[in-house]
């Protein structure tokens, strides 16, 4: 069971995580989707987070369009033009990986042991099937950038037993950090 | 309160001398006067010898004291330097003991660390766990494309067999049958690829969940690594003091 106190605290950390990795010029509002049918994209890359007592799936979707390669090449500075398919695949793992590492390492300060996953590209089909990993907590949200759909993403919770937690107040070096986008 | 009598004593002595001089002092000889001068002298004399007396016995008995609280101030000390060389005895086995299961704790954590080879053993497996996925999956897409041409090639005999007639209907009937075959391959290969995709889902957040683990705990493996190594130094420290 996941208490409310407890949801409350995924959300909000990876609503904080999507703005502060996926939106570059400000006008970045996360809103609540609350069908999975209403999320769009043909795939999804997803990254875990696991500690002793739950792990979460975090989905980011993507369509191979010219929209999607174009955003992609804006995010990380280069021409669509120069957006292969490599360098989309690695793109879009990147982003991946940054919105990911940001919401592992903002849950740090309520969780002192959680590691990260490498990320993996599913078709959207797949995610359908998250009842099987029976999970106490999924939300479905989608990022917008000046009122535009940007990124649809999944947060998806298993745990184990009573998962209660209260996060800690961000220290200050977090808000100078957000919005940057850098590759590691 | 010998003290005090002797010195009331005297003073009685020395205001009846005072008396009886000042009232006879017109007829007394100088003889006298000086004979009463000298008992004036030797009862304040004998005052004095009360009171220095007294005084000696104060001081003696004040040595007396300071000579017992040095006594046994000694013993506290001889008793505290006794205390404080046994602590030292067993603070140097406690910390004997400290620093062989630090180091051992150190060797231990030194080893564990190899668990990430075993993370990586588990990650090359899945590895190809999630490749075997994706040739099933395209096994399964030509399948389902064998199964549409059948679909299509069943289609057109039935129709070449109502084409030609009568003479056809076994033909036909043989026709249904393969067409009635080929949608149950064709409910079959849609039942796969759905399972295909449960298994997808399953496989990659199995996979990730142990190699999230595996961070996770190579991360508190360092933690106790680091900690146990700052505790070494503090026993080696504690040591050298």
């Amino acid at each position: 069971m996941i208490t409310p106190r407890a949801r409350d605290g995924f959300e909000r950390v990876v609503r904080e995580s999507l703005v502060a990795t996926l939106s570059r010029d400000g006008g970045a509002e996360v809103l609540t989707v609350e069908r999975l049918g209403e999320v769009q994209g043909t795939h999804v890359v997803v990254l875990s987070v696991a500690s002793y007592r739950f792990r979460l799936l975090m989905g980011l979707y993507f369509s191979r369009d010219a929209s999607t390669r174009e955003r992609l090449a804006r995010l990380h500075g280069l021409e669509p033009e120069a957006m292969t398919e490599q360098a989309f695949d690695d793109a879009i793992a990147e982003c991946g990986n940054l919105f990911c590492g940001t919401f592992n390492r903002e849950l740090g300060r309520a969780f002192p042991h959680v590691g990260m996953s490498t990320p993996n590209v599913l078709r959207r089909s797949a995610i359908e099937h998250l009842g099987l990993l029976r999970c106490g907590h999924v939300r479905h949200l989608l990022l917008t950038n000046h009122g535009q759909p940007a990124w649809y993403a999944t947060l998806a919770v298993s745990e184990q037993g009573t998962l209660d937690f209260e996060l800690p107040p961000a220290p200050a070096y977090a808000a100078d950090a957000a919005g940057e986008l850098e590759f590691f | 309160m010998l003290e005090i009598s002797m010195g009331l004593l005297a003073g009685a002595s020395v205001a009846a001398i005072g008396w009886r001089w000042r009232g006879q002092r017109d007829r007394r000889s100088d003889r006298t006067i000086a004979q009463e001068q000298a008992a004036r002298r030797d009862a304040e004399h004998a005052l004095e010898v009360v009171r220095l007396r007294a005084e000696g016995d104060h001081l003696r008995e004040q040595l007396r004291r300071a000579q017992d609280e040095r006594d046994a101030v000694r013993a506290e000390l001889a008793a505290a330097r006794k205390d404080a060389q046994a602590a030292a005895g067993t603070f140097a086995g406690t910390r004997q003991q400290a620093t062989t299961y630090a180091a051992q704790l150190a060797g231990d954590a030194q080893a564990l660390l190899d668990v990430g080879k075993t993370f990586e053993r588990w990650h090359a497996a899945m590895d190809v766990l999630l490749s075997h996925n994706k040739d099933m999956h395209r096994k399964n897409e030509d399948f389902a494309q064998i199964v549409r041409q059948m679909i299509i090639v069943t289609l057109n005999a039935s129709i070449e067999a109502a084409r030609v007639g009568a003479q056809s209907r076994g033909f036909a009937v043989v026709a249904e049958e393969m067409r009635q075959l080929a949608g149950r391959a064709t409910t079959l290969s849609t039942d796969y690829r759905q399972s295909l995709q449960e298994n997808d889902l399953i496989t990659t957040s199995t996979f990730q969940d142990l190699q999230a683990g595996g961070k996770m705990i190579m991360g508190a493996v360092i933690g106790l690594e680091l900690a146990n190594r700052k505790t070494l130094a503090v026993l080696d420290g504690a040591g050298s003091a």
